[in-house]
């Protein structure tokens, strides 16, 4: 089969490997139709993600047909259209039965989880196509792919939804909606959020459902700024703007109740901490560039909470804990509990609380991915999201 | 395994002292540093700094008793002490809790089932039951498949199974597991601990632990491994994963 694989920084291929098997009696093998690249994806492109190999095959946003299932799973047929979390998880260990499925204790092999356990302690969930310390299984951009716990991941969609309108609720539409519930809304809050790429837009979304009276879409692509505008939002470029001074003076002075860091260790701009961060990364002192957190825990009014689901991979450093301790702050992240949302998003979905696929900027075939990472990179502002059909 | 004196001391969590230096060691470091301090006044150039730099630590070293060094890379003493008591030249003792989302009896009844091991212990090829009820052990280490013989040596209803190499075996180890209720009904813990003699010394042991089949690094993962098995019914494999380039 065809699938796209990392060879190494801003190196990925679309190369001819061998199927995908059955190896355990819980897997599926899924016949992808459609697949994604994430925000997320770029962080892997970019070389900052720790432990991956060349030749890892890349993708945690798929969905597709079951063609094949091992002999333990029994709530799924051949035929069975399917969107798979990207974050793998048993349905059974002390965590899954919490819902807290990213944090699944079985899906990450154990001799990879010794990886994860040196860098954090403990390991977290394994992951499609995403480091060896998160897994190391094959990735979803691809003509096949294994999914490990199928009974408990693949999530069957109704014949009615196309795949552009359920593809997101593999990761970032899920992602966005706890974004938003991890940053407390309470009705009348005013919500700043940094950073609206697709996980942003549909942050955006979300909070607005769950009670916000005020969004503030935070920036520096034009295009993007007015996506989150058509969702109510309202916006700052911070190539234009004092996000610091902009943000205090519309909210009168408070700041906003709730922020949510939908960047990551990757931000852009020119400030002095980031450029300072780079130049850490560039000799191998420094891994993250957590300037939209320092930015958003001085920020944020006092008592409000920061909700982070940007992606950090490493050690951060000059955060301002004294802020953040004396103005009496909650922070809250975790990669997604991408089963627990499946069903209600599905739902919103169909009543059209949501519509997905007005993120999706480009349809593209797995062939051209090479040039989709690098335009996704590099032409932010005109590609949202890329949707490829193997 | 339990707290020593009442301290959360469980096996291979014990520090050596700090002050870990004997008096003959302590006298042998002043007086190595004097002498290289006295020689370094003789030497010209970085080369005399260094002797200085040097000297002046195993002076340091010597008047205070305490090597960071010796506390890092030595045996700890609860080493020494399995290695005292087991007549064993050094120990290397090992210790890895894990919880199971499952009831004790299940899980000890599991875990008793050597017949099982080789499916979620990587590096057991196979268990099988001598005729005088001893275990004919067939495992691999860093030089390939080696084949020894063990027993059961102690066994407390679903609490408690302990297992050693017969007297006189060519790979010295012990093994023990506890079994314990998990507060709160949230399943069972098993508290192993693996002690052995490292064939060839410490060294040896660093080496192994760089093939992987280290007696240490198994029971880290053959516990997660039988984790696993207990609560999803399968292991989790990452393969095949399409690493190898095809053209």
């Amino acid at each position: 089969m065809r699938a796209v694989r990392w060879h190494g920084k801003k190196d990925v291929r679309v190369d001819n490997v061998p199927d995908p098997e059955i190896v355990n009696p819980r897997d599926a093998i899924i016949r992808v139709t459609s697949t994604a690249i994430c925000g997320s994806d770029l962080h892997l492109y970019d070389g900052m993600i720790p432990s991956m190999q060349a030749g890892d095959i890349l993708g945690h946003e798929f969905m597709g047909e079951v063609v094949a299932l091992g002999k333990g799973v029994t709530n799924l047929r051949i035929g069975d259209r399917v969107v798979v979390p990207f974050t793998i998880a048993c349905g059974q260990c002390f965590f899954c039965e919490k819902t807290l499925t990213s944090l699944c204790d079985n899906s990450n092999p154990a001799d990879n989880q010794d990886i994860a356990e040196a860098m954090m302690g403990h390991s977290p969930s394994g992951l499609f196509g995403y480091s060896h310390m998160l897994g190391g299984y094959a990735g979803g951009q691809a003509e096949l792919v294994r999914v490990p716990f199928a009974d408990t991941g693949c999530f069957k969609v109704p014949a009615h939804l196309t795949d552009d309108q359920v593809l997101f609720l593999s990761d970032i539409l899920p992602t966005g909606w706890m974004a938003a519930e991890n940053a407390e809304i309470e009705k009348g809050d005013t919500v700043a959020v940094w950073g609206a790429g697709p996980v942003g837009q549909f942050a955006i979304r979300s909070a607005f459902l769950l009670g916000a009276e005020r969004v503030i879409a935070i920036d520096h692509r034009p295009g993007r700024l007015a996506l989150a505008a058509e969702a109510g939002a309202e916006t700052i470029d911070f190539e234009d703007v004092d996000v610091m001074a902009a943000l205090a003076e519309t909210t009168g002075g408070n700041g906003p109740d709730r922020c949510i860091d939908a960047v990551g260790m990757e931000a852009h701009g020119l400030a002095i901490d980031n450029i300072q961060d780079r130049a850490k990364q560039a000799i191998g002192i420094g891994t993250d560039r957590p300037h939209v957190l320092r930015q958003a825990i001085v920020a944020c009014r006092k008592g409000g909470t920061i909700s982070m689901p940007g992606v950090y991979g490493g050690l951060l450093d000059n955060l301002p804990m004294g802020a953040f301790v004396n103005k009496g702050l909650t922070l809250k992240t975790g990669q997604t509990h991408v089963h627990r949302y499946m069903q209600p998003l599905l739902e919103r979905i169909e009543a059209g609380d949501i519509k997905p696929d007005v993120i999706i900027s480009h349809r593209l075939s797995l062939s051209e991915a090479p040039g989709a990472y690098d335009d996704f990179l590099n032409k932010q502002d005109e590609f949202t999201k890329v949707v490829m059909q193997p | 395994m339990s707290d020593i004196d009442g301290n959360l001391a469980p096996p291979g969590t014990r520090l050596a002292p700090r002050r870990n230096l004997k008096a003959g060691e302590r006298g042998a470091s002043v007086i190595a540093g004097t002498v290289l301090g006295a020689l370094a006044t003789q030497q010209k150039g970085p080369a005399g700094v260094l002797m200085g730099l040097l000297g002046s630590l195993l002076v340091a070293r010597g008047i205070t008793g305490v090597s960071p060094a010796k506390r890092l890379l030595g045996q700890r003493p609860d080493e020494a002490a399995v290695a005292k008591a087991a007549g064993w030249s050094s120990a290397a003792l090992l210790s890895r809790a894990v919880t199971i989302n499952a009831p004790r009896a299940e899980v000890f009844r599991r875990f008793r089932d050597f017949a099982a091991w080789p499916e979620w212990a990587v590096n057991v090829k196979s268990i099988d039951i001598n005729d005088d009820g001893t275990l004919h052990f067939t495992t691999l280490d860093p030089s390939g498949a080696v084949e020894w013989d063990g027993e059961v040596t102690e066994e407390h209803g679903d609490t408690l199974l302990a297992i050693a190499s017969v007297a006189g075996s060519a790979f010295p180890i012990t093994a023990r597991y506890e079994f314990r209720d998990a507060p709160a009904g949230r399943g069972t813990e098993i508290h192993g601990a693996v002690a052995y003699e490292p064939p060839g010394g410490s060294l040896v042991r660093y080496a192994a632990k760089l093939t992987q089949r280290e007696p240490g690094i198994q029971l880290r993962r053959d516990l997660k491994r039988f984790k696993s098995l207990i609560e999803t019914g399968e292991i989790a494999v990452n393969d095949p994963q399409g690493t190898d380039p095809k053209a």
